[in-house]
């Protein structure tokens, strides 16, 4: 049911008839974030059955995303040292400083790059705000100079859900629910509910992205760059904190398995509105079930009533994969035209090189590899987790699952030969060895987020996670991956204090609390994770692992 | 590690790369190995022998029944083909051969990730370290007060020219662009010619006491060349074309992560004929000429060239007590063995050097500082020189 002030406030929105959007326009604007925004999000009046939290009150005081820009530069008249400290940091990094890239001191507008020397500060630092800021390489077009939205507001909401000015209006009507995915994005509405969109537009920046310039060099991470760590959707999400609620938590909202009585006509001008503002006809559905999951009920499966830890964990696990091999693949294919530095340290394994050197027994403590030893890897992190998907997808029926999981593997280690036959790798055969891991993962993604996701797949994927034979424990990395999915798979079915896991009298080796809310810095976290990786001690994870083991199937 | 670096699925051991170990952990053919009447060679099985007599002092056949003969000379031993280890820099070499490595004994990165250990050489300190030796040096010192320094000096020359053969080789097998050649592998970078710990140290939030500046060479993250073997050379043999020459090549090594191999094979071939002219320096060598190079030299702050000069003055330091020019007592030794175990690893199997640890209170410039002062010490007392 739609509560009183909602139909109010929709019927005032059906009656815009000015609001169509330009079928033509190349590129959607953005809208202002903070009234076209915040004015609505930022309190609990606008709270109805489906958005039941209060998301720009999460986004702007716990959420890191808010301060994203505050890492290039802040001004913090309390602290001027912390400041300087920042500003010195991007200026190792770019070798530049911030501000001369643009052409006022409020960092309002970026200089026209007017000479060559320009051009290349403008292009560096454009490449920063993809990730720190809301300025994706779509809307340079439209914005070659001013941001679509101010820098000072970090990561905001159209960076995620798309510039506004064609949804702005039509995604506040309640019948914006029975709008299909596809209808949604043809206003520019980037579709963040689904496991497998929400894990790609966060590893686009979180793993890598060459093709939207979303790219930390090894240049930048040897100047001082944190080092981006593995990426487990459910995880950072959780500890982002999220400001949504999943399907399963929002239970039976408004249009989620049909349209509510219409006696007064209200729905009908709802859709009325949809359809002036450019939504097709054929995007419209019966209801949220209908034009998000389409055949969900044929197949017998409850997409609303999913583990969303364990979903999000097992399809964000392949995506990261699919994700990675692309950055490789894309960056391969750049040198191997000459149009990217070859070899970029960045692809590989940070923690093949960085690791401290230990004679006599110390090689059994690295992770086993299945190639000439001392060449560089690409990462072993995304292994543990596509496993996992590749289980999922076969519903973790044993010959099926080591057949799926066979075809990724075939795929990893042709593009694992192809690194390693030569130090750093033959960026061509690397290229089209990417691209094939990468077009195996797709179909592996596609398969996984069409199955169940209820108490068999937890047991399933709980089965898998604790078997340290299942996956390299050798490596940081890999545990760490492995410790944050079984957290938010335990997590989902009722399992006690899963913070307590892998957490021996209250610490935390594998840093598996990340540094939420405003006042813990990214910066300092480093303090806690780097030593760790350093001294990370598989012969404590896989012990961990056992007892786990043994717990759960006693609980 | 021989299985390691063998590289195979199933755990089996290469021919090839067995036959690379043996090169250096078990060098005499059977035909070349220690005659007996009831051992003959072909009866001696590889493998069992490890580093014999004729691995320093070469095929004993035509030298075995005469070598202990009184009055038999240098000259005709080795006209007969024993290998002369009084010339210090023949013996320096026989060692650098495997402890360095040279055209055809290669210890790649490939064989270290597998396990084996890196290879750090420094003659006069490695023949201080050899327990009961089997020959006594202790007549020539007497003799010959600068024999410490010019052990230290034929030390640095043969590792010198070891490391410039083996990556000149390693540069040439690559820049013929083929996959294998004589045994040895085609890797190309071969990144045992870096800096270990340039890439080899644990992330951290700051750089702390690492010296990123000597590690790195440039943004990119271009490790530094190894200094090791080639560091110091121009303090045993005097001003040379050798010193412009390797950092010719150091500059090749360190313009990207992988360096033109026919540029390095040819540069490596230049630095060896440098030094093949002026080696000949070193066998002269006293201990206040050492002295005073070192004085003179600049002074830098890696790992690696701070270890090798703590050598270069403890052998000066013992040439000059040789001489009687200072005594055990007068402190030098002692503030050299300090530093020493500064520049040690951690304890526990670690290769990280203590100097490195976030909480060391010595850093590699006060190294460099304490050296300095060190050495002008000991050219006050040589200079003061007691009468022998």
């Amino acid at each position: 049911m739609i509560a009183g002030r909602n139909l109010t406030a929709c019927l005032a929105i059906a009656a815009c008839g000015w609001l169509f959007f330009r079928a033509d326009e190349a590129t959607a604007q953005y809208v202002d974030t903070s009234s076209g925004c915040i004015q609505c999000h930022e309190t609990a009046l606008r709270q109805n059955d489906f958005c039941p939290s209060v998301p720009e009150a999460v986004w702007a005081g716990d959420d890191k995303h808010r301060r994203a820009f505050y890492l290039l530069h802040e001004r913090d008249p309390t602290d001027p040292q912390k400041g300087a400290a920042k500003r010195e940091l991007v200026r190792r990094i770019l070798g530049f400083e911030l501000r001369e890239a643009f052409v006022d001191e409020r960092y309002l507008r970026l200089k026209e790059a007017g000479d060559a020397e320009t051009a290349t500060k403008v292009r560096l630092v454009k490449s920063c705000l993809r990730c720190h800021a809301t300025w994706p390489k779509e809307a340079d077009e439209s914005y070659p100079s001013v941001p679509p939205v101010a820098l000072d507001l970090g990561v905001s909401c159209q960076a995620c859900h798309g510039a506004g000015e064609k949804w702005d209006v039509t995604h506040r009507l309640p019948a914006w629910r029975l709008v299909t995915p596809a209808g949604k994005a043809s206003l520019r509405f980037a579709d963040c509910r689904s496991s497998e969109a929400k894990a790609r537009l966060c590893a686009s920046c979180h793993v890598g992205d060459v093709s939207q310039e979303k790219f930390v060099k090894h240049e930048w991470y040897a100047a001082g760059h944190p080092p981006l760590p593995s990426f487990e959707l459910a995880s950072f999400q959780k500890q982002m904190p999220a400001h949504w609620k999943s399907l399963r938590e929002k239970g039976a909202f408004a249009f989620r398995d049909s349209r509510p009585a219409d006696d007064a006509g209200v729905i009908e001008g709802q859709i009325e509105t949809l359809k002036r503002n450019g939504v097709a006809e054929g995007a419209i559905k019966e209801s949220y079930r209908e034009a998000n999951f389409p055949g969900a009920a044929a197949k017998g499966l409850d997409p609303c009533g999913d583990l969303a830890g364990a979903k999000d964990a097992i399809v964000a696990g392949a995506v990261a994969m699919q994700v990675y091999a692309r950055l490789v693949g894309d960056y391969a294919g750049a040198a191997a035209d000459s149009k990217a530095a070859w070899p970029e340290l960045a692809l590989y394994d940070c923690a093949a090189c960085h690791h401290e050197l230990r004679s006599g027994l110390g090689v059994s403590t690295r992770p086993r590899r299945n190639h000439a030893p001392g060449r560089p890897p690409l990462a072993t992190w995304p292994g543990v987790l596509a496993k996992l998907a590749a289980h999922q997808a076969a519903a973790y029926e044993a010959a099926q699952s080591e057949s799926r999981w066979s075809l990724v593997m075939d795929a990893w280690q042709k593009l694992d030969r192809a690194t390693t036959d030569r130090p750093f790798g033959d960026s061509a055969a690397m290229q089209a060895a990417a691209e094939q891991l990468a077009a195996v993962m797709i179909r592996l993604v596609d398969d996984t987020s069409n199955t169940r996701y209820e108490a068999a797949a937890a047991r399933g994927a709980i089965a898998l996670l604790t078997d340290e034979a299942q996956y390299e424990t050798n490596d940081f990395a890999t545990a760490r991956q492995a410790g944050w999915a079984l957290r938010a798979v335990l997590g989902d079915v009722g399992f006690r204090e899963t913070d307590g896991i892998f957490s021996p009298g209250g610490d935390d080796p594998l840093c598996l609390t990340l540094p939420s809310g405003p006042q813990r810095s990214v910066m300092e976290n480093l303090r806690r994770w780097l030593p760790a990786a350093a001294k990370y001690d598989a012969a404590w994870f896989r012990a961990e692992l056992k007892t786990l083991r043994k717990g759960i199937v006693s609980e | 590690v021989l299985q390691r670096a063998s590289g195979r699925a199933d755990g089996s051991e290469d021919a090839t790369m067995r036959e690379r170990c043996a090169a250096c952990h078990d060098p005499q053919a059977p035909d070349e190995g220690p005659i007996t009447r009831s051992r003959p060679a072909e009866r001696v099985p590889r493998a069992t022998m490890g580093i014999g007599c004729e691995s320093c002092h070469g095929g004993a056949k035509d030298w075995i029944a005469v070598h202990y003969e009184r009055d038999v000379s240098r000259e005709r031993l080795k006209e007969l083909g024993m290998v002369d280890t009084k010339d210090l820099l023949l013996r320096a070499r026989q060692c650098a051969a495997c402890h360095v490595g040279s055209a055809k004994q290669d210890v790649n990165h490939d064989m270290i990730a597998a396990g084996h250990p890196p290879l750090r050489f420094e003659l006069a300190s490695y023949e201080a370290l050899l327990p009961r030796k089997h020959w006594d040096d202790r007549p020539r010192r007497l003799a010959e007060p600068d024999y410490e320094v010019r052990l230290w000096a034929a030390g640095r020359v043969a590792a010198a020219e070891g490391a410039v053969e083996l990556l000149e080789g390693r540069a040439e097998r690559a820049a013929g662009d083929r996959r294998q050649e004589a045994g040895l592998d085609v890797v190309w970078p071969e990144f045992a010619e870096g800096n270990c710990f340039a890439c080899h140290q644990a992330l951290r939030r700051d750089a702390g006491p690492l010296p990123p500046s000597t590690l790195f060479k440039n943004a990119v993250g271009v490790p530094a060349w190894r200094m090791w073997n080639v560091a110091l050379v121009s303090a045993a043999v005097g001003p040379s074309g050798f010193v412009a020459a390797v950092a010719e090549l150091r500059a090749g090594m360190e313009r990207s992560l992988r360096p033109d191999a026919a540029e390095i094979a040819g540069l490596a071939a230049e630095a060896r004929r440098r030094l093949n002219e002026a080696r000949a320096f070193a066998d002269q060598v006293d201990a206040e000429t050492v002295l005073a190079r070192l004085q003179m030299m600049p002074r830098n702050d890696s790992w690696d060239e701070a270890c090798q000069e703590v050598a270069a003055v403890v052998a000066v330091e013992r040439s000059l007590r040789d001489r009687g020019a200072i005594d055990e007592d007068e402190g030098a030794i002692r503030r050299l063995r300090s530093l020493a175990a500064e520049l040690r690893f951690e304890s526990n199997r670690s290769e990280w050097p203590r100097v490195f640890g976030e909480a060391r209170g010595t850093s590699l410039p006060d190294v460099a500082r304490e050296l300095a002062a060190i050495c002008e010490e000991l050219a006050k007392a040589a200079a003061k020189e007691r009468p022998r």
